[in-house]
């Protein structure tokens, strides 16, 4: 089999098993952080009734899944008796269990929601078109939402005259509800609108249902909410926010807890629309309770922190210290890719094949300022070197030897005149910049000797701009982080150079180099 | 010219040959790394040409060590003239050519004046490696130095023109001659400034003319044309290179010629990797003359008859009017 064919094979091998190997424990990884910090909860519904007339129907809003929310099982508990079936409504999307009965009795239903809840950051809620048949439905007056109420206008009547933009009027809407409206107890006629208003006492129902009419009053489609607070409580109330209809999203309002425009992911939606979960008009003595329970994730997800040989792969497992140089070190490589790149596809020649990405890893250990004086201390001490040396025509090694012993007395110096004006250096940093460039001043040295000045001019301006280039790349954390939990990335890399040892097309230089030849011939 | 590049569907078209494409398809594959030291070591080229009567300069002495040194005054005694290489250099490092010495003082074609010390300095520089490809410990050659040709002569200035034929599985493909200048110090490097020309494959007449991408007509130190000449022996040059290339056994191969007043072409070394700019040289792509001789060798090697025959054939191929 010719190399060719070998390469190509080889290459695509190292995409599959790097990509794979990547993509399965990144998804193991990210799959274990959720199932630790994934919020679980086990939602409990008892709901009981008495059926008094025949056909009676019972209808429960079920939580609702969403990115964030998820559920892992529903199991019910309804009596043989009662048919059930589950619909979603339209265009509030609450999902609905509908059980109906044709016998009298007493009945009971009971369902367990087990929740898991992302603690991640949602995002912006989807667009959604509003109807103009629906947006009318969240303007209109209802019996709990009184829009066209007197003390309602007169409520909106302290809206500043100068208020001009959606999100002023808003504002003062929400203040005005969650703050000029005072403390009151539920229960009592400051559960209503219209007792909130005239007494400026609210429970949180009637502050959240006076935000919504006042909304509606001022032309904001609004609707309420009812959900549930997830909290470990053994006997648990739903909560009833607002939803306002803004630049074509429903935007979150919740002014007994003060949150405008965003609410946290632990708030669950049960029934958009209403201020009541279970809606039976039919049945007699009703009764919901309701439970939350926190409860312990997965067994597996506990024993993730159990040695693995897997484990081996995620290099942060090591201790901190080890992390810089450990990263360093898995740097190299993609600045010897950048350098190949260079050399093979661009045409741009370096000293050395290791050496710009060594450079540019020394600057990064050391820091920049560092590297860049032990640059100037190096390069003077060879320039120093090479005209009070020259004329005692020694032979190479000893001469190259000055030049070291040269240098280092320079950087010494340098070190001790540093300390000397109070400024503070780490030595430690000092010495990987100093190794790399004595040795590549070394061959500058002697390729100016081989090759005459202009051709190492040219190498080191290479070498300038390649090492700047992986210096650039290399100093991105991200990466340099990326590569300590995934090396198997390297995986690719190798592909790449195989890929890039196999490049027979022309280098960038050449299209310059013999851009004039193209005219003659053609 | 007011092009900045040319695409790589151009210069395909063209037939040019890339350095990626010319290491990958045609150095990787018929050139084996082993047969590397024929051709890097010059010494070890010259005993190749030597068993098959391929001319080369003659050897007066090898320095091998620091030692050897000493020896240097007793081999040059006798020769007016004589040329110092490293045996493992390569693009011309390190060559130092006297025309005449008193063995104190030592005067190059040019007029430069080295004194004893600063040879023997150099003869330890170049032992000391630092001239040789890798920078590994090195010999000295010292051998009789070539006087140019008259033919070649008039047009050259401080320093010998020659001659490179690339050669493909032991064909020639092209041919380029080096003249050098004053402003590349006598050497023939096209890198510091020697004039390049294209050589007719057939009858070994020069065309064109180029230095550093820019086209000329004349030397510019004498003013002399430089197409039109005619390579003095060509026909026993092509011969030679084509020994040569069948004894190193390497199947993309550069040879070096000089014109010497006597002897006529005399091999000066050999390259495993020879450079791209006969292309420029020439005007014209090596691809397309480099595929012909890979087909017509697909079967096996072609003996000499077949390969003149090619020869014929190729030579044609992307040329331009000789003006």
């Amino acid at each position: 089999m010719n190399a060719r064919i070998l390469s190509q094979i080889v290459v695509a091998i190292l995409l599959v098993v790097g990509i794979t190997a990547i993509w399965s424990r990144y998804n193991a990884r990210r799959e274990n952080v959720n199932a630790l910090e994934d919020a679980r909860w086990r939602l409990r519904y008892s709901i009981s009734f008495e059926a008094e007339e025949s056909d009676t129907e019972v209808r429960i809003a079920l939580p609702a899944t969403s990115e964030l929310l998820t559920i892992e099982a529903e199991p019910r508990t309804i009596s043989p008796k009662m048919d059930e079936k589950v619909v979603t409504l339209v265009p509030s999307g609450t999902r609905e269990l509908i059980a109906r009965t044709s016998e009298l009795g007493e009945y009971a239903i009971g369902i367990n929601f087990d929740l898991r809840l992302r603690e991640t950051n949602s995002g912006t809620r989807a667009k959604v078109q509003l109807s103009p048949k629906h947006r009318s439905r969240y303007l209109r007056d209802e019996t709990d939402i009184p829009a066209k109420l007197t003390v309602v206008k007169k409520a909106l009547e302290n809206l500043p005259s100068n208020y001009k933009t959606d999100e002023q009027k808003l504002e003062w809407i929400f203040n005005f509800c969650m703050r000029d409206l005072k403390r009151a107890a539920s229960g009592t006629t400051s559960d209503s609108v219209y007792g909130s208003l005239v007494d400026g006492r609210a429970t949180p129902l009637g502050r959240t249902l006076s935000f919504v009419t006042l909304c509606r009053a001022a032309g904001y489609p609004a609707r309420r909410v009812i959900g549930f607070e997830l909290r470990q409580q053994s006997e648990v109330e739903p909560h009833v926010w607002a939803e306002v209809y803004k630049g074509s999203r429903w935007v979150p309002f919740d002014p007994e807890n003060g949150f405008a425009r965003r609410i946290p992911n632990h708030f669950i939606p049960i029934r958009v629309g209403s201020s009541t979960i279970v809606r039976a008009p039919r049945a007699n003595e009703l009764k919901e309770k309701y439970s939350l329970v926190r409860m312990s994730p997965s067994e597996e997800a506990l024993l993730s922190d159990k040695q693995r040989a897997s484990q081996i792969l995620d290099l942060t497992r090591l201790p901190v210290k080890m992390h810089e140089v450990l990263s360093l070190l898995l740097l190299l490589p993609f600045g010897a890719l950048i350098t190949a790149f260079f050399r093979n596809v661009i045409g741009i020649r370096t000293f050395g094949t290791f050496a710009p990405a060594l450079l540019a890893v020394s600057f990064i250990y050391a820091d920049l300022l560092t590297g860049l004086i032990v640059l100037v201390l190096v390069f003077g001490a060879g320039l120093l070197s090479r005209l009070f040396v020259d004329r005692l025509q020694l032979l190479l090694v000893p001469r190259l030897s000055i030049l070291l012993t040269t240098i280092i007395l320079f950087v010494v110096t340098g070190i001790s005149l540093l300390d000397y004006y109070e400024q503070t250096t780490s030595t430690n940093a000092v010495l990987l910049p100093l190794v790399i460039l004595t040795i590549l001043i070394e061959r500058c040295y002697v390729t100016v000797e081989e090759d005459g000045l202009g051709h190492a001019i040219q190498l080191v301006m290479g070498t300038f701009l390649v090492s700047s280039c992986c210096y650039l790349l290399l100093r991105w954390e991200d990466v340099g982080e990326a590569i300590l939990i995934y090396p198997e990335a390297h995986l690719l890399t190798l592909a790449a150079f195989v890929a890039i040892g196999r490049y027979s097309g022309y280098r960038i230089s050449e299209m310059w180099r013999f851009r004039d030849m193209v005219d003659i011939t053609a | 010219m007011g092009r900045w590049f040319a695409s790589p569907h151009e210069l395909r078209e063209s037939g040019i040959l890339g350095i990626n494409r010319r290491n990958l398809e045609f150095i990787i594959d018929t050139n084996p790394r082993e047969l590397y030291p024929r051709v890097d070591n010059k010494l070890l080229t010259k005993k190749f040409c030597e068993e098959r009567q391929i001319p080369v300069p003659k050897t007066y002495g090898v320095l091998k060590t620091q030692g050897d040194i000493k020896k240097f005054s007793d081999l040059i005694r006798e020769q007016q003239d004589f040329v110092i290489k490293p045996a493992g250099g390569a693009a011309g490092r390190g060559i130092m050519v006297i025309s005449q010495h008193d063995g104190n003082m030592f005067t190059t074609p040019g007029g430069r004046q080295i004194a004893r010390a600063d040879m023997l300095y150099h003869l330890s520089m170049i032992i000391s490696g630092l001239y040789s490809l890798g920078g590994r410990v090195d010999e000295v050659i010292v051998e009789q130095r070539i006087v140019t040709h008259p033919l070649l002569a008039a047009v050259a200035v401080g320093g010998t023109p020659d001659l490179r034929v690339i050669m493909m599985h032991g064909v020639p493909v092209m041919a380029m001659l080096r003249l050098p200048t004053y402003a590349s110090n006598g050497k023939a490097n096209l890198h510091q400034g020697a004039i390049a020309a294209a050589v007719d494959l057939v009858t070994g007449i020069s065309y064109g003319g180029v230095c550093k991408n820019r086209v000329l007509n004349q030397h510019p130190d004498t003013g002399r044309a430089i197409s039109g000449l005619e390579m003095p022996d060509w026909r026993h040059l092509l011969d030679s290179a084509m020994k040569l290339s069948d004894v190193l056994e390497l199947g993309y191969l550069g040879v070096d010629f000089v014109f010497d007043a006597d002897e006529g072409p005399v091999v000066l070394e050999a390259n495993a990797r020879p450079g791209l700019a006969i292309q420029l040289a020439h005007r014209a792509g090596l691809l397309p003359r480099l595929e012909a001789v890979c087909k017509a060798s697909k079967p096996g090697k072609l003996g000499i008859e077949a390969r003149w025959e090619l020869i014929a054939q190729i030579a044609s191929k992307n040329q331009y009017s000789v003006s």
